[in-house]
C-alpha cells in the first residue's frame, strides 16, 4: 500500500506545485495575476 | 592488417552520415529561411504594413473610409478613359526623373451584377464552392499521405521491419490515384473561377502573378518526386539506394507543402489583405501580399488538420480492405494497418484545437468584426455542428482503441476502467457542445429569467468548451496509454511508484485545468477568461509529455502478456474509423465554408466588394446542405478510389481468348 500511497501524495505535492507555478507565470506574462482584480 | 579493413567498413557509413548532414542542413536552412524572411525584412511585414495604410481592418469601419469604399478613392484615367476599363493601361507608367517604367497597379474594380456571367441553370457559387472544397478535400489527403507515408518508411529503416516498407507503399498507392483526381479538381477550379468571376481572378493573378508562375512549376518537381518515389520503391531498395529514396520523400513532401503554402496565400489574402491601400491598389510588393495576418496560422492548422484527415481516410481505406477480405492474414494485416492509421489520426488531433484556437485568436486580433461574425454572429450555430462532429471524432477514436483491446489477451486487467473513460468523455461532449445562445420561445425565456441560465449559461462560453477538450484529449491519452498497456506487464521494480506518479500527474492536472476553467468561467472577465486559455493547454501538453515518458521508461524491457492477435478485432470497429472519416470531411468542409464565409460581401475583406447575384451568407440549412452534398461527392469518388486499387489486383483468365492459350 505504502509503495502507492506515499509515491502518490509526494507527486501530487510536486505536480500541483508545478502547475499553479505554470498558471501564475503564464498570467503574470500577460500582465494578469492568477485571481482576478478590477 | 585491420586498419584497412576498419576503414573499408567505415566507409559506406562515414558517405552516408556525410549525405546526411548535407541534405538535413540544406533543408533546414531552407526551412528556417521562411520563417527569418520577415524577420529579416521586416519592413515587409504585412500586419505593419497594412496597419499603416488603414489604421487597422476594423478602423475600415469608420464615416470617412465608408465614403472612401463607395467613392473612387483615386481616379486613374487615360484619355479620358477609366483605367478601370481599361486595365491593362495601368501596368506601367514612366517615371518623369530616371525614365524607367515604374509599375502601377490599378485599384480593386468596382463590379456590379453584370459583371459575373451566368450559365442559365447553374448557380455560379454553388459550383466554384463544390469544386473548390473537393479540391481542398483530395489536396489535404495527398499532401498528408506522404508526411507519415516518410515517417512510416524511416521506421522501417531504423527497425528493418518489412512490413512498414510495405504499409507505406502501400498508402502512397492510394495517394497516387487521388493525386490525378486532385489535379484535375485544381483544373476545373480555374476554369471555373475564369467563367464565373473573371475580374476577381484577374485582380487575384495581377498581385499573385509570381506565386502563381512558381505554383505550376512547383507542381512539375511534386509530380516528379511522386512519380519517381512511387515507381522507383522496389528498384531504390537496401543500403544508400534506401536512403536515395528517403530523400525522394522528403523532396516530395518539401514540394507538397510549399505548394500548400502558395495556395495558403490566396485564400488568406482575402481574408486579412496586405501589401494593397483600402482601394485595393497593389503596392508591388509581393511578399507583403503572400506574408499577410492570416498567413501564419492557417499553414499551421491547415499542416496539422491534413495529417489528421489523411491518418483518417487511410483508416478507412484499411477498414474497407479488411471489410471484404477473407481471408485470415489479409485481415490481420489491415486490422494492423488500420491501427496505424488511425494512431496518425488521433495523433495529429489532439493538438489539432490548439491550432484551431490560435487561428481564431488571430482572427479576431486582425478583425474583432470577423472574430464575432466568426464565433457569436450567424456562423456561431454552425460551431455548435462542429463541437458535436469533434465530438464524435473524439469518441469515435476511443471506441476504436477500446475495440482494439480485444487483439491483447491481456486485455482484461483494463477493461472495467473503460465505462470511467466513457462517461467522462460523454460528459467533455455535452458541455463541449452546448450553445450559448438558445432558440427559446416566450414562455422559456419567462420561465428561465433570460436568455442564459445561471449556472448552465457559462457552459456556453469559451472557458468550458476548453476545459472539455481539453479533458477529452486527456481521457484520450489515457485510452492510448490503457490500449498501450493492455499486452504488456512491466518489469522495472518501481512500477508501482511510476503508476502512483502518473495517477498524481494526472489528477493534479486534471483539477488544475478544472480550476482554471471554472474560476475564470464564472468570475472573471474576458481578459481573463482568455488569459487562462494557455495555462489550460500548457498543463495539458505537460500532461502528455511527462506521462509518455514516464511510460516509456516504465515498460522498457516489459515482457508481453502473449502475442497480439491482430485480426481479432469486431466488425463494430472498423464502421468506428469510417465514422472517423465521414466525420473529418464534413467538419473541414463545414469549418471551410465559415473560414470563407466570415469575409460576407466581400471577395476581398473591405477591399473588393463582392456584387454578384449570391453576395449574401445563405442559411445555415441551405450551406449545410451544399456542405453534406459535397461530402457524399467526395465519398463516392474516394470509394472509387479504393475501389480501383481493388480491381488492381484482380486477375480474369480468358481461356481461348489468346492465340498463346488453348480453350
Amino acid at each position: 500500500m505504502n509503495n502507492f500511497i506515499v509515491p502518490f501524495v509526494v507527486a501530487l505535492l510536486a505536480f500541483g506545485l508545478l502547475f499553479i507555478g505554470l498558471d501564475i507565470v503564464i498570467m503574470k506574462a500577460q500582465g494578469l495575476s492568477l485571481f482576478f482584480h478590477q | 592488417m585491420h586498419t584497412p579493413l576498419t576503414d573499408k567498413t567505415k566507409a559506406p557509413s562515414a558517405t552516408r552520415s556525410r549525405y546526411l548532414s548535407i541534405t538535413g542542413g540544406v533543408l533546414l536552412l531552407l526551412i528556417l529561411s521562411l520563417w527569418l524572411l520577415p524577420v529579416a525584412l521586416p519592413h515587409v511585414d504585412s500586419g505593419v504594413a497594412f496597419a499603416a495604410a488603414s489604421g487597422n481592418a476594423d478602423s475600415a469601419m469608420d464615416e470617412a473610409s465608408i465614403k472612401a469604399r463607395l467613392q473612387p478613392v483615386v481616379t486613374l484615367s487615360s484619355d479620358g478613359q477609366s483605367l478601370l476599363e481599361k486595365p491593362s493601361l495601368a501596368l506601367a507608367q514612366v517615371d518623369s526623373d530616371t525614365g524607367a517604367q515604374a509599375p502601377v497597379y490599378p485599384p480593386a474594380p468596382r463590379l456590379t451584377e453584370s459583371d459575373y456571367p451566368q450559365i442559365k441553370g447553374v448557380n455560379g457559387r454553388v459550383a466554384v464552392w463544390l469544386v473548390a472544397q473537393l479540391h481542398l478535400w483530395f489536396a489535404a489527403f495527398v499532401l498528408a499521405v506522404p508526411i507519415f507515408v516518410f515517417i512510416i518508411e524511416a521506421i522501417g529503416m531504423r527497425t528493418r521491419d518489412r512490413r512498414y516498407d510495405g504499409m507505406a507503399y502501400e498508402f502512397i498507392k492510394i495517394s497516387i490515384t487521388a493525386y490525378s483526381l486532385t489535379a484535375i479538381l485544381g483544373g476545373l477550379l480555374v476554369f471555373f473561377l475564369l467563367i464565373f468571376y473573371p475580374h476577381l481572378f484577374l485582380y487575384l493573378t495581377t498581385i499573385f502573378k509570381k506565386t502563381m508562375f512558381y505554383y505550376a512549376l512547383l507542381f512539375f518537381v511534386e509530380s516528379a518526386a511522386l512519380y519517381i518515389y512511387y515507381y522507383g520503391w522496389h528498384w531504390l531498395q537496401g543500403g544508400f539506394r534506401k536512403w536515395v529514396h528517403l530523400t525522394l520523400g522528403l523532396v516530395l513532401n518539401a514540394a507538397g507543402t510549399t505548394l500548400m503554402f502558395m495556395g495558403n496565400t490566396w485564400v488568406t489574402f482575402m481574408m486579412s489583405p496586405a501589401g494593397v491601400d483600402l482601394a485595393g491598389v497593389f503596392n508591388g510588393n509581393e511578399w507583403e501580399a503572400v506574408h499577410n495576418f492570416l498567413w501564419t496560422p492557417i499553414n499551421i492548422h491547415r499542416i496539422v488538420a491534413n495529417i489528421a484527415y489523411g491518418g483518417s481516410i487511410v483508416g478507412a481505406y484499411a477498414a474497407f480492405k479488411f471489410l471484404s477480405s477473407t481471408r485470415s492474414e489479409q485481415r490481420a494485416h489491415y486490422d494492423w494497418v488500420g491501427y496505424n492509421a488511425n494512431f496518425i489520426a488521433i495523433s495529429a488531433l489532439l493538438p489539432l484545437p490548439f491550432a484551431g484556437y490560435y487561428l481564431t485568436a488571430e482572427i479576431y486580433a486582425y478583425s474583432q468584426q470577423m472574430g464575432i461574425t466568426l464565433m457569436g454572429g450567424i456562423f456561431a450555430w454552425l460551431f455548435i455542428i462542429q463541437a458535436v462532429l469533434i465530438g464524435t471524432l473524439f469518441l469515435s477514436a476511443n471506441y476504436y482503441l477500446w475495440c482494439g483491446m480485444g487483439r491483447s489477451d491481456g486485455a482484461y486487467r483494463y477493461n472495467g476502467y473503460i465505462k470511467y473513460l466513457a462517461v467522462v468523455i460523454i460528459g467533455a461532449f455535452l458541455v463541449w457542445f452546448t450553445p450559448h445562445t438558445l432558440v427559446l420561445t416566450n414562455e422559456e425565456l419567462k420561465s428561465l429569467g433570460g436568455p442564459y441560465h445561471k449556472y448552465l449559461g457559462p457552459l456556453g462560453i469559451m472557458p468550458a468548451k476548453n476545459t472539455a477538450v481539453n479533458i477529452m484529449i486527456l481521457f484520450t491519452t489515457v485510452s492510448f496509454l490503457i490500449y498501450r498497456r493492455a499486452n504488456k506487464i512491466a518489469t522495472v521494480s518501481w512500477a508501482k511508484a511510476g503508476n502512483a506518479a502518473q495517477f498524481a500527474l494526472f489528477t493534479a492536472g486534471i483539477v488544475n485545468i478544472l480550476f482554471l476553467g471554472i474560476y475564470h468561467g464564472y468570475f472573471t472577465n474576458t481578459v481573463y477568461k482568455v488569459a487562462a486559455s494557455i495555462p489550460q493547454v500548457l498543463t495539458t501538453l505537460t500532461i502528455i509529455i511527462a506521462s509518455t515518458a514516464i511510460d516509456s521508461f516504465m515498460y522498457k524491457g516489459s515482457k508481453q502478456v502473449a502475442p497480439l492477435h491482430w485480426g481479432r478485432v469486431s466488425d463494430r470497429a472498423q464502421y468506428a474509423l469510417f465514422v472517423l472519416a465521414v466525420a473529418f470531411t464534413w467538419l473541414m468542409g463545414l469549418m471551410g465554408y465559415i473560414r470563407s464565409g466570415i469575409r460576407q460581401h466581400w471577395h476581398v475583406t473591405n477591399v473588393f466588394r463582392d456584387a454578384s447575384p449570391d453576395a449574401y451568407t445563405p442559411t445555415l440549412g441551405y450551406a449545410a446542405n451544399v456542405v453534406s452534398a459535397g461530402t457524399i461527392l467526395f465519398m463516392a469518388m474516394v470509394i472509387f478510389v479504393f475501389w480501383l486499387t481493388e480491381i488492381n489486383t484482380r486477375k480474369t483468365d480468358a481461356p481461348g481468348y489468346w492465340k498463346d492459350t488453348p480453350g
